[in-house]
């Protein structure tokens, strides 16, 4: 793995990205520059279609990059292979729009599949574990309820919890508040800023919720493929 | 912020739990899949048994006899179908080194008439020269000087009921007579050897008897031709030269050649083979698309959670060993009670047929592997679906 010396959990440089090839070719991606640093909240907004899922899904190193450069959690982007890009996504703590939670799994259970990655946190430390952050998001009394059994507000807090129990160093949201009323979505948002700035990650936030852009350390605006502060 | 040392592999220890979770997290679909398996496991064991039987029961007497060497027409398809050759071959083999004694067989199917009801069943007849002992079936020793009288019988014990109580009549009577191909022989005794798919009770007679019976036979020669070989004899070494000596027309077998060419009969001369065959394939094609569509529904059901925590760095080779440990847990929790079941099954079939059926070892690992064949190849044509699981998707 080639370290970048940099505070920078996040580095864009005149990064761009195109779909399909020749004429049928559409630029989405027109040379983004970004930095994102250790415990910075940061909020991307945009339209929809001006490029946003496909930078989170370069930086969530879930597909590789074309031209320019990148920099996630230190790994140079574009020269990294299939494994290096595994190992940098669970550094990334990733909350979606849908919670996906696995059905069949209790709240606890799918927490902990999180910790399942790593070799260095044992079956009872998973569970603590699990059981703490849970605790955090006040889910202390749902721990063996199955999805079925809680909200849509809860299953986000679960989602979230899920996301940052192997305290990753950078978060990417996509959309947290999508499926939740005003009230539920300021409660999730208020937890996961809190949690971000407890642990010192880098938070990415894509969202078009104007509700919760005063927790923005800084807001980016992304618009035809270009980002502006 | 603390930084966790990531693994390479993902233990096959989680996915079988994942795998384990989501099978019995729903009970029904659970349940179905076992009852598939079960119902697969219970086929296969049925056709493999059933085809074990007639072979068994085929060859019964041909692995009864204690002969080396075997000489037969080759138009001969199978003991009940067989065609004489001249008696002067069989005696030609004495000729041979090595060869010791020869013996005739004649064998031929007649109705036998109930001797309670009067209703005809046929019978295979065996004809033997009762001096000669190379047929050790129980019963046969006991009575081998009363067979010496002209117009005696011996009675197979495990001939179907439908040829009337003749133990019963036996031990009341010491001797009775019957009908046999419309002649009168008196039954003396009984010995037992089992009943076959082709003949539904046997009798045995001395050669004298047989040819009285059926004098056309006399006249044409020997059924069998039975050759005991001298102790220490080759018995490869003997059959090439009786090969070298005797016409084309007369087939010369060693004992395990004997028994193949009886098998070879049933399983490639007869729709039987091929029709128990296809039960054993039609079992595996049900099993097979049942175990799919539970395993593909899992994974087609989960498909966005899938990508998600593939998203997070969980790669393919972790969902492989999930759906692979799922067909394993299918194929112990199918295969296990269908086994059992089959115990009571062949039980309740051999009491039916009076073939007998045993679940041995042998079948009980083919029908195992079949089982865990059709499991993991149902895991294989679901996997494809994992593909669908793309992490990319779950930023749309």
């Amino acid at each position: 793995m080639r370290v970048q010396e940099s505070v920078n959990l996040i580095e864009a440089r005149q990064l761009t990205y195109e779909y399909g090839q020749g004429d049928i070719s559409q630029m989405v991606l027109k040379g983004v520059d970004l930095k994102v640093s250790s415990g910075e909240f940061v909020i991307l907004a945009g339209p929809s279609g001006s490029g946003k899922s496909t930078l989170l899904s370069l930086i969530g190193a879930l597909r590789g990059c074309q031209n320019g450069n990148l920099w996630v959690a230190g790994q140079d982007m574009k020269s990294a292979n299939h494994d290096e890009m595994r190992l940098v996504r669970r550094q990334i703590g990733y909350v979606f729009q849908q919670h996906n939670l696995l059905s069949f799994l209790t709240v606890r259970q799918n927490v902990e599949m999180t910790m399942e990655m790593f070799s260095d946190i044992s079956s009872q430390e998973r569970q603590d574990m699990a059981e703490d952050i849970l605790v955090r998001v006040g889910l202390e009394n749902q721990l063996s309820h199955y999805p079925s059994q809680i909200s849509v507000g809860q299953k986000q807090r679960v989602a979230i919890a899920r996301s940052l129990v192997h305290q990753p160093k950078i978060i990417l949201a996509d959309e947290p508040t999508a499926s939740l009323d005003g009230k539920t979505g300021a409660q999730v948002v208020e937890i996961l800023h809190s949690m971000v700035k407890n642990l010192g990650c880098a938070a990415l936030v894509v969202t078009h919720d104007n509700r919760i852009f005063d927790y923005a350390d800084r807001m980016l605006h992304i618009e035809d493929g270009m980002v502006t502060s | 912020m603390m930084s966790h040392r990531p693994v390479q592999n993902i233990s096959i220890e989680y996915a079988f739990r994942l795998a384990w979770r989501q099978l019995w997290h729903d009970k029904m679909r659970f349940m179905t899949a076992i009852a598939g398996v079960i119902f697969a496991c219970i086929l296969v064991f049925m056709q493999i048994g059933f085809k074990n039987a007639l072979f068994e029961s085929a060859t019964l007497l041909q692995r009864t006899i204690k002969g080396d060497i075997y000489l037969q027409e080759v138009q001969s398809e199978a003991l009940w179908r067989l065609v004489t050759f001249p008696r002067q071959h069989l005696y030609r083999a004495l000729a041979v080194p090595g060869v010791e004694n020869v013996t005739a067989l004649y064998a031929t199917q007649a109705p036998w008439k109930n001797p309670v009801n009067g209703v005809n069943r046929t019978a295979l007849i065996l004809g033997i020269d009762p001096n000669v002992k190379v047929y050790p079936l129980v019963g046969l020793e006991e009575n081998r000087r009363k067979l010496q009288m002209i117009d005696t019988v011996l009675f197979d014990e495990f001939s179907r009921p439908e040829f009337g109580p003749v133990k019963k009549m036996l031990a009341e009577k010491k001797e009775f007579p019957v009908e046999i191909a419309g002649q009168r022989l008196d039954v003396v005794g009984t010995f037992q050897m089992g009943i076959t798919f082709s003949a539904d009770g046997n009798l045995i007679v001395s050669d004298t008897t047989f040819f009285k019976l059926f004098p056309a036979k006399a006249q044409q020669g020997v059924d069998i031709g039975i050759i005991m070989l001298e102790e220490g004899a080759n018995v490869q070494e003997v059959k090439e030269k009786l090969k070298a000596l005797l016409p084309d027309n007369i087939q010369v077998m060693t004992r395990d050649d004997y028994v193949a060419d009886e098998k070879a009969y049933w399983n490639d001369l007869t729709p039987i083979g091929y029709i128990f065959n296809f039960g054993v394939i039609m079992g595996l094609m049900v099993g097979l698309v049942i175990v799919y569509q539970v395993l593909f529904n899992d994974i087609n059901n989960h498909i966005h959670e899938y990508a998600t925590l593939k998203a997070m760095g969980y790669d393919n080779s972790y969902f492989i060993k999930v759906v692979i440990s799922a067909s394993t847990i299918l194929v112990f929790a199918g295969f296990i009670p269908g086994w059992l079941l089959c115990f009571g099954l062949y039980e309740l079939v051999e009491n039916a047929i009076f073939i007998e059926m045993s679940l041995n070892f042998q079948k009980s690992a083919l029908t195992f592997m079949l089982i865990a064949s059709m499991c993991y190849i149902s895991a294989l044509l679901a996997i494809r679906k994992l593909k669908a699981a793309n992490p990319v998707d779950v930023f749309q």
